[in-house]
């Protein structure tokens, strides 16, 4: 017990130190101090529980009640992420408590350090007293494993966004999100950027601001139900401009389609009978009023897929939202577009990530999981340790 | 396509409310058969599991990707689930509370009807998807019957957290290897196995309370009223985690958005 207290003054200490000076901010040192300062210490607390478990020392560093403190210390820390938008919007009290930017705050690191010991004080006491409680041991070590893989990767992480245009020169060099300029081990240019696109589905817009979408991709001869709205196809234009108020046939990337349709009430009366075509950058919207202060549109087609086509070192490569391409440990990530111009877009926006501490973080994912699927074949017994 | 969904809800929720009703007159009765009981009871996950696969195949996706879809599989495996579980302990106590949580979520579905549509947003588009939130949906269903348990016997003055505390050891690993795949995922997706967007601080926020939990599991048998007091609102954090977070200001800032259609 006289741990946990201890803890507790060491972080209320921090979290005043951290109210004094709400500016304060840690952060990681790059390779390889990133690891001394992670792996150190713990590699340290295992090997001082192998040695000396029985110590009171050890004990209490590895005890339950320590975990409990030091993960609830986490949870008290990191909850203002959860709640209010950190970084773009969140309430100015939140100083008060140190709390402005809570994951690079003293409190945070002592919390999350003191997890890390725990875990390692208990690994090192459960390693000396044999294989006992193999699944406990084993998702003790996958936490631990991937807790010093991500603390260690933030500090080593290097990551640059940067945009493509198509027809644009091959380039290797990128501003990481520091400012560094960092070289990608190929030189990358965009060949083409596609989007496929859903057929569009029919919104009724009611007097009060709400909106309701229709179930149905709407194409030729199609029929929908809307809030009581009978809607039915007459006329499509796959690909459309708007011209005057009319929608003629016009076939390029980034065209939205237009529909004529009838609509109809529950009784088979007509209540309109017009063009529809979504804002675009081929044509204003087209839309129905309809009695009651209600209106029906046509909603802009939603994005189905999209990938770069893009060239590394002359090889060329497709590079989807789950599909990043991977070159000598950097791995490259489709990100965006100029949503503004649909299918049209020449660009896309991409972001090179360069994690050197990734494998340690799946393999310590790895354990968690074969430490759950065991835990899961053999469920735990009343009064069995954790 | 709501429309047959609705009715299909309608149908499990009546079959269930009456399958609840068996259930009580089997409590008050021992030694009755329970056949009303498991007919209905079965007849009812039947409906859900038929809404679920015509659904898959009418969409041309998994239904697993509005707040209503997830309403109906949570509902599904709160009662398979909880069936299974009680099958497994031998216990009767679980058929209350699974089929309460299974007729709560069904009913929010009938009260407020959601669009069905063919789109998948591309970010969906992962072999990741299903597992992740079957996964997920599992555990907030095993934790749901267990939370719901734990609240009953807390009003009712009945101080024995054993089953509740069970119900935590399957639902926890179930929620470690939810968040575990959505890790994975994430680094496919985005890049990043884990951004600190709110809706996976709010996992965490999860994950934290319920191993907590369990590490002081041996403390908390001594007292069980508080015990059955905090497995209860354990699964408070898991509601926010699910969809209160939807109404929180930091929603503004997260890629979990899809979730609010």
């Amino acid at each position: 017990m006289r741990t946990v207290t201890s803890f507790f003054g060491v972080l209320i200490g921090a979290w005043i130190v951290q109210a004094i000076h709400p500016t304060l901010a840690l952060q990681l040192p790059g390779p390889p101090w990133n690891w001394l300062l992670t792996a150190g210490p713990v590699g340290l607390a295992a090997s001082l529980a192998w040695w000396r478990s029985e110590h009171p020392l050890v004990r209490g560093l590895g005890s339950a009640s320590l975990a409990i403190a030091s993960l609830l210390s986490v949870a008290a820390t990191c909850w203002p992420i959860a709640v209010f938008p950190v970084g773009v919007d969140a309430p100015h009290w939140l100083n008060w408590f140190g709390l402005a930017d809570p994951l690079s705050s003293l409190p945070f690191a002592i919390a999350m350090a003191a997890v890390a010991i725990n875990l390692a004080v208990s690994l090192g006491r459960r390693l000396r007293c044999g294989p006992d409680r193999l699944r406990f041991t084993i998702l003790h070590l996958g936490l631990l494993t991937a807790i010093l893989g991500g603390a260690a990767g933030h500090g080593g992480l290097i990551r640059a966004r940067f945009i493509m245009e198509e027809g644009a020169k091959p380039g290797d060099a990128v501003t990481a999100v520091d400012g560094r300029r960092v070289r990608l081990p190929v030189a990358l240019c965009l060949d083409d950027f596609v989007l496929d696109r859903y057929a569009p589905m029919l919104l009724v817009a009611e007097a009060d601001g709400s909106l309701f979408r229709g179930e149905v991709l709407i194409g030729s001869g199609a029929h929908d139900l809307v809030r009581g709205l009978q809607i039915e196809v007459t006329e499509w234009l796959p690909s459309a401009a708007v011209v005057a108020d009319r929608p003629v046939p016009f076939s390029e990337p980034g065209t939205n389609p237009a529909a004529r349709v009838v609509i109809r009430d529950v009784g088979g009366g007509i209540l309109g009978d017009g063009w529809l075509h979504p804002p675009g950058p081929y044509g204003s919207e087209l839309f129905l009023a309809l009695p009651g202060g209600r209106s029906l549109h046509l909603d802009e087609p939603r994005p189905q897929r999209y990938l770069a086509k893009i060239r590394a070192d002359g090889v060329s490569h497709e590079i989807t939202i789950n599909h990043p391409l991977r070159v000598d440990g950097w791995a490259i990530y489709l990100l965006s577009y100029d949503e503004s111009l649909g299918p049209a877009s020449r660009t896309a926006s991409f972001e090179a990530i360069e994690d050197r501490a990734l494998p340690a973080v799946y393999i310590g994912l790895g354990l968690l999981i074969l430490g759950v699927l065991m835990h899961l074949w053999k469920p735990r017994v009343a009064g069995d340790r954790v | 396509m709501s429309t047959v969904a609705w009715w299909m809800e309608a149908g499990a929720v009546l079959c269930w409310l009456v399958a609840g009703i068996a259930a009580v007159r089997a409590i008050r009765r021992p030694g009755r058969s329970d056949g009303c009981y498991r007919w209905l009871t079965g007849l009812g996950c039947l409906l859900v599991v038929t809404l679920l696969g015509w659904l898959w195949l009418a969409l041309d996706r998994p239904p697993l990707r509005t707040l209503g879809e997830t309403r109906i599989w949570y509902a599904g495996l709160s009662v398979v689930a909880g069936s299974l579980v009680a099958w497994r302990l031998g216990t009767t106590s679980l058929r209350l509370p699974m089929l309460i949580m299974g007729i709560l979520f069904l009913s929010l579905n009938l009260v407020f009807p959601q669009a069905l549509d063919k789109t998948l947003m591309p970010a969906l588009r992962s072999p990741l998807f299903v597992p992740h939130v079957v996964v997920y949906l599992l555990s907030y269903a095993v934790l749901g019957i267990s939370g719901g348990m734990a609240l009953w016997r807390f009003i009712r003055r009945h101080p024995d957290p054993d089953l509740p505390f069970r119900l935590v050891h399957a639902g926890l690993p179930l929620l470690t290897l939810g968040l575990c795949l959505g890790a994975i995922w994430a680094k496919e997706a985005w890049g990043h196995y884990w951004a600190w967007d709110p809706k996976e601080t709010w996992a965490l926020l999860t994950w934290i309370a319920y191993v907590a939990l369990i590490h002081g599991e041996r403390g908390l048998r001594e007292r069980p009223r508080l015990a059955l007091g905090i497995i209860a609102g354990c699964f408070v954090v898991v509601l926010m985690c699910w969809f209160l977070v939807n109404h929180l200001p930091s929603t503004a800032v997260s890629v979990h958005t899809y979730t609010r259609e």
